[in-house]
């Protein structure tokens, strides 16, 4: 996994301030649907991945006030992993009417503990793309205007030809090559500054 | 076909990208780049890496932020219509669950920023928000509705702003003012001016970070000192570039003025580049502060109330503000 990035030590940092209800916003509309994901791909009712969800977040608001994100846990993707995978292992207990395992233990401890598989982390990792590209997107598209996004949308999410594209959008064959392009700019410096580092 | 002119360099290319090129070079650059296909592909290589591509592609199929599937007979792309938008979470209630979870633990969620995404007077532009949680509605095609008005946050000059506004709200024209905090505070009149020259705060409509350029038939950038705001590096100068570059990129282009020290604006945003001819307020101190700006960033400056070049119409300011509302109205009337 990546390492910690630089931006997300600016908006983890942020979060200690509890007014900042804006960094506060944020955190939930990225993180939270990774979460949600990631409990929907392990078989949880939608009821129950929202109650994940929550009590994942909790956990993140309640370490953050008590001492803000700790470097020393790894990336903060990789230690939200944990957080998930453990409140993951307690929701189930619960749901099977076994005793949950102790929340406030440390998270090292319970990586020994409950090893995550190679492919809960795989489902983890695709959850977050999917999360972080269509929070770039989302971001992305309010920037331009509806019909260079189309034109972006059908050629480089679609794999259309340009040509095709400017015939069906009325746009000329440059206007779309432009649209694309600026649309792949801003989404690629926007996935950077929640990523931290270069694009893969 | 073989394009009629060489090949821009990568720098141009990039800058195009941006959206940091003058009207007149963007017009010849997009003409090339209509005809050659490697200038097309070194366009794509310069917004990002192939792999990057292709892990756009892979993660977005299927996301909510494609537009309408309804729209793609209108389009006639049913024919290769990709496969529908996996069925996505609904986010809303989550968000509301984990919204109260926070607030429960004492935080102060919830101020602050509502404004920011206020629709203003014109509910057709749409608030222009993240689409956080895959619940993007699609928004609508972007129609052009009267004139966007933009004042510093602090110290802009007030009778800019009140002669543009009145003017051309008086003359049916639905006007827009965005700026960077709420209220907006003017500079006080300066010593000695005229007994009766009053100013107010005012109230923006909308935060400038999230209006876009293409949404207005014109922009307009008041004077005032706290231009600098929009010139020195940091979001709103950015937000600034971003709505000249979204006005400029329309097609038509959106009108994009700018009264007083105003022009100042434009040329950090590189509208001027080239030998653009263009004017602003010709005093300030250091006397000649803002002519010198725009001199620096490739104007070529003119000492007449008004001057326009394309899209682009500058205006010294307060003896000529009214004449150039009479020049805008009378640039917009195919509009209205």
């Amino acid at each position: 996994m990546a390492d910690l990035p630089a931006t997300r030590i600016s908006l983890l940092a942020r979060l200690r301030n509890r007014d900042d209800a804006a960094s506060w916003q944020e955190f939930v509309g990225i993180y939270g649907p990774v979460v949600y994901g990631y409990g929907r791909k392990h078989g949880l009712q939608d009821s129950d991945a929202q109650d994940l969800t929550q009590v994942v977040l909790e956990a993140v608001v309640a370490a953050m006030a008590r001492r803000g994100y700790d470097r020393a846990l790894g990336s903060f993707r990789g230690w939200l992993f944990t957080l998930a995978h453990h409140k993951l292992y307690d929701l189930r207990a619960r749901l099977r009417r076994q005793p949950p395992g102790t929340g406030d233990s440390d998270v090292r401890n319970l990586l020994e503990a409950r090893p995550a598989s190679d492919a809960d982390q795989a489902l983890w990792e695709q959850e977050y793309e999917k999360r972080l590209f269509d929070w770039a997107a989302g971001r992305a598209r309010a920037d331009f205007q509806e019909a260079t996004w189309r034109a972006f949308w059908l050629t480089a999410v679609e794999g259309r030809a340009g040509d095709a594209v400017a015939g069906a959008l009325g746009m000329t064959v440059a206007a779309v090559y432009m649209a694309k392009s600026r649309v792949m700019a801003r989404l690629r410096a926007l996935v950077a500054e929640l990523e931290g580092d270069d694009p893969r | 076909m073989t394009p009629p002119t060489a090949c821009p360099d990568a720098r141009g290319l990039k800058r195009l990208i941006d959206g940091r090129l003058t009207w007149p070079a963007e017009a010849a650059l997009t003409a090339h780049l209509e005809d050659c296909a490697a200038c097309q592909e070194r366009l794509e290589q310069l917004a990002a890496s192939d792999p990057f591509w292709e892990r756009t592609a892979r993660n977005l199929a299927g996301s909510r932020t494609r537009f309408p599937s309804a729209l793609d007979r209108r389009l006639n792309l049913s024919a290769a219509a990709p496969e529908s938008p996996a069925a996505a979470p609904d986010y809303t209630r989550r968000r509301f669950l984990v919204a109260a979870g926070v607030a429960l633990l004492g935080l102060g969620l919830g101020a602050g920023i509502a404004w920011k995404w206020s629709a203003g007077p014109n509910p057709d532009s749409g608030p222009a928000g993240p689409t956080a949680g895959g619940t993007d509605p699609g928004p609508a095609e972007p129609r052009r509705t009267g004139v966007l008005v933009v004042i510093a946050p602090v110290d802009f000059y007030y009778p800019d702003y009140v002669t543009v506004r009145s003017g051309l709200e008086t003359n049916g024209i639905r006007v827009t003012v965005a700026s960077t905090a709420r209220p907006a505070r003017p500079s006080p009149p300066a010593p000695g001016a005229a007994a009766g020259i009053i100013t107010a705060d005012v109230e923006p409509h909308r935060h400038l970070s999230v209006v876009r350029g293409n949404e207005y038939d014109a922009v307009v950038f008041c004077g005032g000192a706290g231009v600098t705001e929009y010139t020195r590096p940091g979001p709103a100068a950015t937000a600034a570039r971003r709505v000249i570059a979204d006005a400029l990129a329309a097609r038509p282009p959106v009108y994009v003025t700018a009264v007083g020290t105003g022009p100042v604006v434009l040329a950090h945003a590189d509208c001027f580049r080239g030998g653009v001819r263009a004017t602003c307020f010709p005093f300030g101190q250091p006397p000649g502060t803002y002519k010198a700006q725009l001199v620096e960033r490739g104007a070529d400056w003119v000492p007449d109330g008004i001057v326009e070049a394309g899209p682009l119409i500058t205006a010294q300011g307060p003896e000529h503000n009214m004449a150039f509302v009479r020049r805008l109205l009378d640039r917009l009337k195919p509009a209205r």
